[in-house]
């Protein structure tokens, strides 16, 4: 990811050919990630005993973590110019 | 690894990911997210056939190797919402950190208070993390792909559905706060999420959250091997 960064960065690659690969992979970011989700069956027996824990901690992580960053960000960025919203998502 | 199993994992994943897709268009309910939905339908199909499971995740190679690529192309989006950065850099990544750190910290110190399994903790602190990324850090933490991308699934759908009401009970109504705080916890799903609900600003300061985290925890890990 860095090298195609620096690659943009210096204006080497130009952002019109990697655009519709890129968007096209993130669009179906999901897709991919499917057979790495289906094996987590396999991690079934350690879920069921720590379900609770996991539901607990995914939902605290998320809280903090996002009341955390809106917070501080809404006290110290200025409004950006920004252009044309990103493609992929 | 047969060319059967391939075609039959393949073929079978993008199919009814495409139908699930169609299908959360029409009817946008949470849990049927189109990756929520495939997962648990192949879960509950192959789960009880260790079998078929192992034949099913050989075949499936090639959906699996496109997560490295996928990892390359996060930069488009990125060198795209490149003014979010320019213009506040120092801010915004310490926005982002500040969140990375605390949901980090979180699952350490009240995962450690609750006694969870190490595992799960280690797991868990990959939740935020975009998906390919988090699957090519699992290794480097000792712990499963599997495992990771539960977390990662279930954060990403849990931020994203509740995200905007927190923000908005927080009196977070700036766009590119929102979206920073959506990419920063719901990787993938936020800049999507930060986008429909605050315009392209929200969508840019998603898309630059996610690339930090991903950025941040990659070098944390490394630091601690």
């Amino acid at each position: 990811m860095l090298t195609v960064l620096g690659l943009l960065v210096a204006r080497l690659l130009p952002l019109a050919s990697v655009q519709r690969g890129a968007g096209f992979l993130l669009r179906y970011l999901g897709l991919l990630f499917v057979p790495v989700c289906i094996g987590a069956v396999r991690q079934l027996p350690l879920l069921r005993s720590q379900g609770w824990a996991f539901a607990g901690l995914v939902i605290a992580g998320a809280l903090v973590g996002q009341a955390a960053a809106g917070l501080l960000a809404q006290a110290l960025c200025r409004k950006p110019a920004v252009g044309p919203a990103p493609e992929g998502f | 690894m047969s060319l059967v199993w391939t075609a039959v994992a393949t073929v079978g994943t993008v199919t009814t990911y495409l139908a699930a897709e169609r299908l959360y268009r029409r009817v946008p309910v949470l849990l049927l997210h189109p990756l929520l939905l495939t997962s648990l339908l192949g879960a509950a199909l192959l789960g009880p056939r260790p079998d078929a499971l192992g034949k099913y995740l050989a075949g499936s190679w090639l959906l699996q190797w496109a997560l490295g690529p996928a990892i390359a192309a996060l930069a488009v989006p990125f060198f795209q919402s490149r003014a979010v950065l320019i213009s506040n850099p120092l801010k915004v990544l310490l926005s982002v950190a500040a969140g990375t750190a605390t949901s980090v910290g979180t699952v350490l110190g009240l995962g450690r208070l609750l006694g969870v399994s190490p595992m799960l903790i280690r797991s868990l602190t990959l939740k935020s993390v975009t998906a390919p990324v988090a699957v090519a850090l699992a290794p480097d933490l000792g712990v499963d792909a599997g495992l990771v991308s539960c977390g990662v699934v279930a954060t990403g759908l849990f931020g994203m559905a509740v995200g905007p009401a927190l923000l908005r009970l927080l009196g977070v109504h700036r766009p590119l706060a929102r979206g920073l705080a959506l990419g920063t916890v719901s990787h993938a799903m936020g800049p999507a999420r930060a986008m429909e609900q605050d315009g392209p600003e929200g969508g840019a300061g998603g898309a630059v959250a996610l690339t930090l985290v991903a950025l941040l925890l990659s070098a944390a890990v490394a630091l601690l091997r």
